[in-house]
């Protein structure tokens, strides 16, 4: 790896961490336009996210050190004393203790809002998941009226994620985008180091990933 | 043995505390949905036939659906599927007499429109009942990409009539 970086801006996300991140954000968006309406795009964008999720959750433990569950996501009490502390908190290397509860919910209701759509059926039994010809009519109804609640509260913790985002440009003069598109911050005073994972394990996450989509695509 | 604090969890704990505490959310959005449920079984008989009807409509046409869909679809089921589907399609008709529309105060998804344009949704019905005969023909004969191809349009029938007679979800 090159470490000829001329300035003081650090890495502080990696590669797959960043691409999982801007995919996650455009598919999402393809989903909520084309849900209901064009449901052969709906279906990939899923089968997009579902990957991605799939990958995240593999990379949150064996990825570079910022995208690693184990180093960023805090108790309570150290969430409590970001929080108290929020104006005058140095700026964090990589996720910040509140921060990484967004991650959480974000993850959690990805992964609750694909696995109901894999299930979801529409009104005239025309369309459906690839897993719901496992469930009978009704039950698929019932993940579709899910799959749509769901997504409220999806829409809710995005909206909640890129007000933070505001918060931290407007009050703390602190860009959250910049690095998340180029992976290094400029950020005066931050302490830490970027570990990066090799390459091995990002070839065996993204192989890992795209087997279980084509399994349960494949099952439909 | 010492009791462990919030903060000495691991972080698979935290993520299964996470993961339950969420459960329990949708499993909360779920009982709600079945009060719901509740509310339509003390709707006018008429309304509980009709939701059952196409209820039944829709289940029949998941089955011809799903059957397609598997590598190797198995015309025993497909068949008397698509003959329900006709029955019931044929029985529309019935199930929105005069009085058991939004407009007479009933908690109802069907749109005044089946009351006010009765020629349209009469055009609707007939479409899917033609599509529906095909259907029957199709699964009679046999024809596995004839009946691929068919399930478009027996489903564009069902969302024509859902666009300008059913009210939006």
């Amino acid at each position: 790896m090159a470490s000829s970086t001329p300035s003081a801006r650090v890495r502080v996300w990696d590669l797959p961490t960043r691409l999982v991140h801007w995919a996650l954000a455009v598919l999402v968006v393809v989903a909520w336009l084309t849900g209901g309406e064009r449901m052969d795009i709906h279906r990939y964008a899923g089968y997009g996210i579902l990957g991605l999720v799939i990958f995240r959750l593999y990379w949150g433990v064996a990825g570079g050190s910022t995208a690693r569950f184990s180093e960023f996501v805090k108790g309570p009490g150290a969430v409590l004393a970001y929080v108290r502390g929020w104006r005058g908190a140095p700026a964090s290397f990589g996720h910040n203790p509140l921060g990484a509860l967004s991650v959480v919910l974000l993850v959690v209701l990805l992964i609750s809002q694909v696995g109901l759509g894999l299930f979801a059926v529409d009104v005239d039994g025309m369309e459906s998941g690839p897993l719901a010809r496992f469930v009978d009519f009704d039950a698929g109804r019932k993940a579709a009226d899910l799959h749509e609640l769901n997504f409220r509260l999806l829409q809710a913790a995005v909206a909640l994620h890129l007000v933070a985002i505001a918060a931290y440009a407007l009050f703390k003069r602190r860009n959250l985008v910049g690095p998340m598109v180029t992976g290094r911050d400029a950020t005066a005073g931050l302490e830490g180091e970027l570990r990066p994972a090799p390459l091995w394990r990002l070839a065996l996450g993204v192989v890992i990933a795209v087997l279980v989509v084509v399994l349960i695509a494949r099952a439909g | 043995m010492s009791v462990p604090s919030l903060a000495d969890l691991t972080v698979r704990a935290r993520l299964g505390l996470t993961a339950v505490t969420l459960a329990l959310l949708v499993a909360g959005c779920g009982q709600q949905a079945g009060e719901t449920e509740t509310a339509e079984a003390s709707a006018p008989p008429i309304v509980v036939e009709r939701q059952e009807g196409y209820k039944a409509l829709g289940a029949s046409f998941k089955l011809i659906n799903d059957q397609l869909k598997s590598g190797s679809p198995d015309m025993a089921q497909i068949a008397p599927a698509a003959e329900r589907m006709h029955d019931l399609a044929q029985q529309i008709p019935n199930w929105f007499p005069a009085g058991s529309g939004p407009q007479d105060g009933v908690k109802t998804d069907a749109l005044e429109t089946v009351w006010t344009n009765p020629e349209g949704f009469a055009a609707a019905q007939q479409r899917l009942v033609g599509a529906t005969t095909e259907l029957q023909q199709l699964a009679a004969a046999g024809d596995v990409a004839g009946l691929q191809a068919h399930v478009r349009v027996v489903g564009a029938s069902c969302g024509g009539c859902h666009d300008n007679f059913r009210a939006e979800q």
